[in-house]
């Protein structure tokens, strides 16, 4: 070496030694250059799907309205994430449901944003990302106090990393169903399904008396709800497959029901009956064809914000079963659907961002305005009280409401898909969906209204129905905001025809000091209100000793269950079901795993396993819980078979193999002797 | 051995040297941390060297066919597609001057080894390589540095010997990229993700490392590269121009030197946090090894070894995956359908995703988890560590610690009495605070400052007590000569003795090993230990002032082990002796007794890490 290369590097290298702590700051690095957008351009209607898990590491306040909710400590059935990208010529859509409480409108802003740098040109008013309303989702990613302020989460605030985490997966949900697009072929159905939800208000609902919607002007009060059962199928363009088999490339299907089966002591995630009547149909499709690709099935809420789940009892069970049957409803719509495609393969979209409160409802000398109404007080328990009182002052600041709201209509094929971001009651959303025909001009045209889509705006009432509300319930811009979307929305669908927006009497009816359809606004960036809850990675997973996992069982409102516990990483750890998920199979020592069939074998993402963090005693490790409630079905009962738990985490756990029995007991046994009795306990 | 981020950072910031020893010496454990990238640069040249080599000939003249092409785009590059570093043919090249060494050209193989480590995307290493053309270009000088560390490894007769080289090639590496280590600690980019208990096969770990918000992982960055050079070639049907066989080219590069990282053992272990332990736990599996599996033969274990230990079964295995993904470029630029099921083509992929500047993976890499090539070259690669139960984890020692110890000595000197030889035992306890910067200076240079107040007992024909302290600071030449090849470079200035003491004066203080335990140093200066005596007392001349001072000079070391936050050593060492004691009547013109001598003295210290 010579001298000079010599002094150039020694010069570098030597200094640094003592400067090292002085150069913390970093110098700046190339940064990554994302592609530009393709172009789309295929004439024909191209579809494709991807479902993704979203499901946080337990640690983050549920959302679920009410100002006791919980911190979740584990997950019952996974939330996820379905993402159905249709693109036909140059214009995609993408259609994205999800087991969220409610849509914030930045997550769907960033959605859009981080789809578009991946080289996909979706722009935010292609993009619906619909909420299905579960109650047992994460809170905190809302810029809106309103909606992560103290009434809706607990700890409460804005958290940056939640919103990230959720675009993030959601974005990449959608890249991948953009490069996973087929040609596809579009066919639909509707149906009316009675007997799942009821009207749990019948005195709100006969406010509205006598200018109730047809439909429901006649109908018994347990019936006064929307019963459109609405399903769209996405077909791949091939061979027209075997009778009686189906495998569709997905399915959507719109339906609303208010979800409660969460009892108010729940803490765990749980993407309640939509979720069970999602998986229930797709085991169900895969069962119709095996080894195909899997169906993605998405649902999507309608009208629901007045709605109940008709059963006697909010528990999971219930939910669990009008899940199934929900999907029942769906698979029969589906495989009765024609099995050749409707004529039309149109799609369009026209979507409008209304900026609210204080907008005028409609055209005219003195219109009504939006406005955030006080808060009323009567028949009020003392925890009511302070949640309406909390509410009121969040009133009196208006930044504390969303004041950006999305709206769209969307043409599929035949059918018109009107979005709202809010819950819409019964007969609101039925003269809103009247609207819509109107202006289409055809009375019996089918139009799926689909709530909690692209912004949080909580319920949305009739005017009759208004007074009769707490501030909860009712319409937090006052009681003028259902017919204020019902004009817009109806302005929209004139808009699906371009030529008719730059006329004066559209922009007479339709302006009212609204932005320009098809525009996104800027929304500025939104600092954290609060420091994040969202579990790191832990750095360290301590010495844990597992032995063999011990089975133990209890009773759980009169039902067997049975549950193991390990001592795992704490909570962070479980940031992807890669990570961490937890099956229960039908055990056979002599013949092994494979001799049970796939049915026998439960999941923690079906819903049949809760996990849970059970004790945090250490720093590096908690006490993690997974308890299985089994389910006994026609096809399958776990009594007096062996069984075992096996958890795929930080390592590979496993149960001694055990044996349920029902409480009368099992006789005959079933199996060999050697399967030990579990210990039991009395009560849970 | 690689320097740490603290350090190289602190290269670009050289106008602020004036403040920093203090800040060092209170902060500088924790930016020695994080940086460790994979094979050194001669270790990823020969691994693509080898599998171009193992290219079939048809693919062979095919690849030649298309570098010919991509040099009319870039005539930085070298003719032949097949050419290896100067003097590769020569390992024993007398000539090692850099002149001597520095190519004239950029060759194909040499494409991955300067991806990711000295750029951090495709389109920078082109700029790079357009920006300098000829003689300036840093590329060169890169690669001469590489083939004189390769020529040195093979020669380097001791395993000290063989660390300093490493450390050394380093610090050569940062002085023509100032970025070199920016871009190694910038994130876990070069490393492979952990596996857990739940990932049962390549596609489920994949399925993992894939997903969105996953932290940024040397697996998911190649499929990433090579699914964008896949795509890019497949889409020129079979005639592509010169200009996008380059880019396919630079982007398989990019995704090959991820590639590569994957089979050094340091990566295969994973980047667990925290970050403070990244670099320990590289640079030991990367020295000691690990049992490694494929994905594809999970019943065959082999040894592999990381930077700059590579082996013939590690340049084997790593040139043998490097080999099929060329093959499936090669294969794509000639018009082959790709058997993807589609998944490739179907989207533009992130290929100036920045390795540098991103933590997290690239969205939507999932669909990737089933394309059929990329598993094909993927099943090939080492199976990554698991999360639990994880491999030990390891710290360099660096950063403050605080020390305690204890020492046993026996001192045969002269001039206690006239014409009289005497003995002394002594024991030495020793409480002090010191800087650990292992990593930054050879090991043979005790890279490691302490000072400590010692209590001491000595007992000759009389007991006494004193008290003092010992010091420890490295040196290159003589002690404290810190002084004068720091405090220059501190003012910017350039001195040839810096450099020599980084590397450590003409191998004196190169650590023997005596057989498997003990280790032979020659530490003359580097340590000092200084006690004074307020009433030393002897029969002749009863109580007087006394000093001593042991200064070691030979040292047996027995064990030196560290497992954070503790450090262990035990030491037998030789030592010069010195000694004054002050008459208690000097008017009488005795003016004092000095003493002279050897020291034999047993040491045990431990130490506590505070960071």
């Amino acid at each position: 070496m010579n001298s000079s290369s010599f002094q150039l590097w020694s010069v570098r290298a030597t200094a640094l030694v003592f400067v090292a702590c002085l150069s913390c700051g970093s110098i700046e690095r190339p940064h990554t250059h994302y592609p530009e957008p393709v172009m789309l351009n295929d004439p024909e209607l191209r579809v494709g799907a991807v479902a993704v898990d979203v499901t946080p590491p337990p640690g983050i306040t549920l959302f679920g309205g009410r100002p006791n909710v919980r911190v979740a400590r584990g997950w019952r059935g996974r939330l996820e994430c379905q993402a159905i990208v249709v693109t036909r010529g140059a214009l995609p859509i993408a259609f994205v449901t999800c087991d969220l409480t409610a849509v914030a409108s930045q997550l769907q802003k960033r959605v859009a944003e981080l789809v578009r740098q991946q080289g996909f040109p979706l722009e935010r008013n292609q993009l619906l990302l619909m909420a299905s309303a579960t109650e047992a989702a994460p809170a905190n990613y809302f810029r809106d106090r309103c909606s992560t302020g103290s009434v809706s989460a607990n700890p409460d605030g804005f958290d940056a990393r939640v919103l990230n985490w959720l675009a993030e997966r959601i974005a990449s949900a959608v890249v991948r169903a953009f490069a996973a697009r087929q040609p596809a072929e579009l066919r639909w159905g509707v149906t009316g399904v009675n007997g799942l939800t009821r009207n749990r208000s019948a005195a709100v609902f006969l406010a509205n008396a006598p200018d109730l919607p047809r439909p429901l002007a006649n109908a018994p009060l347990s019936n006064a709800v929307d019963a459109t059962l609405t399903v769209f199928r996405f077909d791949p363009v091939r061979a027209q497959p075997r009778a009686g088999a189906l495998n569709p490339i997905a399915v959507f299907a719109v339906f609303g029901m208010h979800q409660n089966g969460s009892s108010v002591d729940n803490d765990v995630y749980q993407s309640d009956v939509f979720g069970f009547a999602r998986r229930q149909l797709e085991r169900k499709l895969a069962d119709t064809q095996p080894g195909g690709p899997p169906a993605i099935v998405a649902i999507a809420n309608g009208i629901d914000a007045d709605t109940e789940l008709n059963v006697t009892r909010n528990t999971v069970r219930e939910s669990e079963r009008v899940g199934e049957a929900l999907a029942d409803e769906i698979g029969t719509v589906m495989s009765e659907i024609a099995p050749n495609p409707v004529a039309s393969q149109e799609t369009a979209i026209a979507y409008r961002e209304l900026l609210l409160p204080g907008a005028a409802v409609r055209a005219g000398a003195n219109p009504p305005q939006l406005r955030v109404p006080p808060v009323r007080r009567e028949r009020l328990g003392a925890g009511q009280l302070s949640f309406e009182r909390a509410l009121r002052k969040k009133a009196r600041a208006e930044y504390a409401f969303a004041k950006r709201l999305p709206v769209s209509i969307v043409r599929l094929g035949e059918i018109v898909i009107a979005t709202l971001p809010a819950r819409i009651s019964s007969v609101a959303g039925l003269r809103v969906r009247e609207a819509v025909r109107a202006s289409l001009g055809q009375a019996g045209a089918n139009v799926a209204i689909v709530s909690s889509t692209n912004g949080c705006m909580h319920d949305v009432t009739t005017a009759e129905e208004f007074p009769l509300l707490r501030a909860r319930t009712a319409s937090i811009y006052g009681p003028h905001v259902s017919e204020f979307i019902a004009t817009h929305l109806a302005c929209l669908t004139r808009a699906l025809d371009p030529r008719v927006r730059s006329t004066k009497e559209f922009q007479n009816v339709c302006g009212l000091g609204q932005p320009a359809i098809d525009g996104a606004t800027a929304e500025p960036l939104t600092t954290p209100t609060s420091a994040s809850r969202l579990p790191d990675d832990p750095s360290f997973v301590g010495l844990v000793y597992n032995k063999r996992l011990d089975v133990s069982w209890y009773a759980d409102h009169g039902e067997r269950t049975y549950e193991v516990r390990w001592w795992g990483p704490p909570s962070g750890y479980a940031r992807s079901r890669d990570r961490l998920r937890v099956r229960v199979e039908c055990w056979q020592p002599d013949a092994g795993p494979g001799a049970c069939a796939p049915s026998e074998i439960a999941d923690d993402r079906d819903g049949s396993i809760v996990v849970r963090v059970f004790a945090e005693r250490r720093a590096d490790a908690v006490l993690w819980s997974a308890v299985w409630i089994p389910k006994i079905t026609p096809d399958y009962s776990p009594w007096c078979r062996g069984h075992r738990f096996r958890v795929f985490g930080h390592e590979l756990l496993e149960s001694a193999p055990f044996r349920p029995e029902p409480f009368g007991g099992c006789t005959p046994l079933e199996i060999g002797e050697s399967a030990p009795r579990v210990r039991g306990r009395s009560s849970p | 051995m690689s320097l740490t981020s603290g350090v190289r950072r602190a290269l670009a910031r050289s106008r602020w040297y004036g403040a920093a020893l203090a800040t060092f010496l209170c902060s500088a454990s924790s930016l020695f941390t994080g940086a460790a990238r994979a094979w050194i640069l001669p270790e990823h040249v020969r691994i693509t060297e080898q599998a171009i080599a193992r290219l079939p000939p048809s693919d062979a003249e095919l690849l030649q066919t298309y570098w010919t092409s991509a040099i009319s785009r870039l005539p930085e590059l070298c003719a032949r597609a097949d050419q290896t570093l100067p003097g590769a043919t020569r390992p024993d090249a007398s000539d090692t001057s850099h002149e001597a060494l520095r190519p004239k050209c950029v060759h194909l193989a040499a494409l991955p080894a300067l991806a990711a480590d000295h750029s951090c995307s495709a389109a920078e290493l082109r700029a790079i390589l357009e920006s300098k053309p000829g003689e300036d270009n840093m590329f060169l000088d890169l690669l001469a540095v590489a083939r004189r560390t390769e020529i040195e490894l093979e020669n380097a007769a001791t395993h000290t010997e063989h660390l300093d080289i490493w450390l050394r090639q380093n610090y050569e590496l940062e002085s023509y990229d100032e970025n070199y280590t920016e871009r190694a600690d910038a994130n876990t980019a070069h490393f492979q993700l952990p596996r857990s208990a739940a990932e049962e096969s390549l596609r489920g770990y994949l399925s993992s490392v894939f997903g969105a918000g996953v932290r940024v992982n040397g697996i998911a960055l190649y499929a990433n590269y090579h699914a964008a050079a896949l795509r890019l070639a497949s889409a020129e049907h079979g005639s592509p121009t010169p200009e996008s066989i380059l880019r396919v080219i630079l982007l398989e590069a990019y995704a090959l030197h991820f590639l590569q990282d994957s089979f050094a053992a340091g990566h295969a272990v994973g980047a667990r946090p925290p970050r403070e332990l990244y670099k320990g736990t590289h640079d030991y599996y990367s020295e000691h090894g690990i049992a490694a599996r494929t994905w594809s033969a999970p019943n065959t274990t082999y040894h592999a070894y990381g930077d700059s230990f590579m082996t013939e079964k590690d340049l084997s295995y790593a040139s043998e995956a490097t080999s099929a993904s060329l093959h499936q470029v090669i294969a794509s630029l000639s018009g082959q359908a790709l058997d993807d099921g589609g998944i490739i083509g179907s989207r533009p992929w992130v290929s100036e995703f920045s390795s540098c500047a991103e933590s997290n993976v690239p969205l939507g890499l999932e669909s990737l988890a089933a394309a059929a090539p990329i598993l094909r070259v993927l099943e090939r690669t080492i199976m990554p560590a698991l999360s639990s139960p994880a491999p030990p984890q390891f710290r360099l020692e660096i950063g403050p610690f605080l020390r305690g110890g204890a020492v046993l000595d026996g001192t045969v000197a002269k001039g206690w009495a006239p014409d009289e030889i005497r003995w002394q035992a002594r024991g030495v306890l020793s409480v002090g605070a010191g800087l650990g910067f292992d990593g930054l200076v050879t090991r043979a240079q005790q890279p490691g400052l302490f000072l400590a107040a010692v209590g001491a007992f000595s007992m000759g024909r009389t007991l006494n007590l004193g008290a003092g302290f010992t010091l420890q600071v490295p040196f290159a030449y003589v002690p404290l000569d810190a002084l004068v090849w720091v405090w220059p470079l501190l003012g910017g200035k350039v001195t040839s003795t810096s450099v020599r003491a980084l590397q450590g004066p003409w191998g004196l203080h190169t650590r023997r090993r005596i057989g498997n335990t003990a280790t032979l140093q020659i530490v003359l200066g580097r340590r000092a230990t200084l006690v004074f005596y307020p009433y030393y007392s002897t029969h002749e001349v009863g109580e007087s002032f006394r000093w001593e001072l042991t200064l070691p000079f030979l040292v047996v070391g027995f064990e030196h082990e560290y497992a954070y936050p503790l450090g262990h050593e035990l030491e037998l060492e030789l030592s010069l002796h010195v000694g004054h004691s002050a008459r208690d009547q000097p008017a009488r013109g005795d003016e004092g007794a000095t003493s002279v001598g050897v020291t034999l003295s047993f040491s045990n210290a431990t130490r506590l890490y505070l960071q």
